[in-house]
């Protein structure tokens, strides 16, 4: 309980934390980093590539069932039209912490979402988090237009 | 009051696609859209600039080639902040800073001028903190990561990651002894 009062007041101290640009020579920097001959591929690993490409698609063809999967489908369409909603509301500053704590939530869920996928989750699981995130994605939107109109009133 | 995360802000499947085809001016796009996600990630776990620049540089020269591999299904941004993350810490153990309280910084921010008195104290007391602290309390509370991952990242177990955080709470004056009875009849 005390730790968890003491790591609020942390966030509220890092909160205010500066943000910074790197210098204007990075970017000519990773441009130039990344200019060394690219190696190409021999004949034989693109003829691999094109056969488990061919294998891949007759599995698809075969695999008739309904799954989870048009479920998960939707739940990122979902949030895919929410992030661009949220990304114009996201341009008005607002003053609300309910609209802090939703950001820290959808971190977390952003989080987890990409551990998941890293440990090849099934579509269920990634379905539960898809939720998660939409749910969130939703409520934020909410907060911030309810804040951006307080601060137009 | 702070803006949202930048590593929220979604990447367009047209960029992603043309990124993924090799095109030099999405890969522009997408570094101007996130090099100051990446780049403050990194500053305030390292806290230097020339150390945090060079995490950047090694993410996006990596990235030309792993774009291919992300199939756009988690967001973008969460992706992106994992390779940072990791990069990030894998400086730290380049320089033995995990497995000792090195890393603590006393200056000001990089570039102090501009900055709000309150921007300055927060900057100040993060860098206060042994760098393997910084990372711990920049990764768990500002960037969502979860002790279990955090033990994971730092090849150490999840109770190690809270142990780092409590001392870091502690080193900053941020955890309050319980009132003794005393000390509320006193009110």
């Amino acid at each position: 309980m005390l730790d968890e009062i003491a790591l609020d007041r942390l966030r509220g101290a890092l909160d205010r934390l500066p943000r910074f640009e790197p210098s204007d020579t990075l970017w000519p920097r990773i441009v130039a980093a990344r200019a060394t001959p690219v190696r190409r591929k021999p004949v034989w690993a693109i003829a691999a590539t094109l056969a488990a490409l061919a294998l891949a698609g007759s599995l698809f063809v075969a695999r008739q069932q309904p799954g989870p999967e048009p479920r998960l489908a939707a739940h990122v369409a979902q949030a895919r039209s929410l992030e661009a909603e949220l990304a114009a509301a996201r341009g008005v500053r607002v003053a609300n912490p309910d609209v802090l704590s939703l950001e820290r939530e959808l971190a977390v869920v952003d989080v987890a979402l990409q551990s998941a996928y890293d440990e090849r989750a099934t579509p269920d699981e990634l379905e539960i988090l898809w939720r998660a995130r939409t749910e969130r994605l939703a409520a934020l939107l909410v907060a911030y237009r309810h804040a951006a109109t307080l601060v137009r009133i | 009051m702070p803006d949202a995360n930048p590593f929220y802000e979604p990447l367009d499947a047209m960029t992603l696609g043309r990124a993924q085809r090799g095109e030099a001016a999405a890969f522009a796009e997408i570094y101007r859209r996130y090099r100051g996600a990446c780049f403050n990630l990194a500053l305030r776990v390292l806290g230097d600039v020339a150390g945090a620049e060079d995490v950047v540089q090694e993410v996006f020269v990596r990235l030309f080639d792993s774009i291919r591999r992300f199939r756009g299904d988690a967001p973008f941004g969460a992706w992106l902040r994992r390779s940072v993350a990791n990069a990030t810490v894998d400086e730290l153990r380049r320089r033995n800073w995990l497995t000792s309280d090195d890393g603590a910084r006393s200056e000001a921010a990089p570039s102090p001028g501009g900055l709000a008195e309150d921007q300055v104290e927060a900057w100040q007391m993060l860098m206060r903190l042994p760098a393997r602290a910084r990372a711990v309390v920049v990764l768990h509370a500002l960037e969502g990561y979860t002790h279990a991952e955090l033990g994971s990242m730092l090849g150490q177990s999840e109770s190690y990651s809270k142990s780092v955080l409590a001392r870091a709470l502690h080193r900053l004056s941020l955890v309050v002894a319980p009132q003794t009875a005393g000390e509320v009849d006193a009110r």
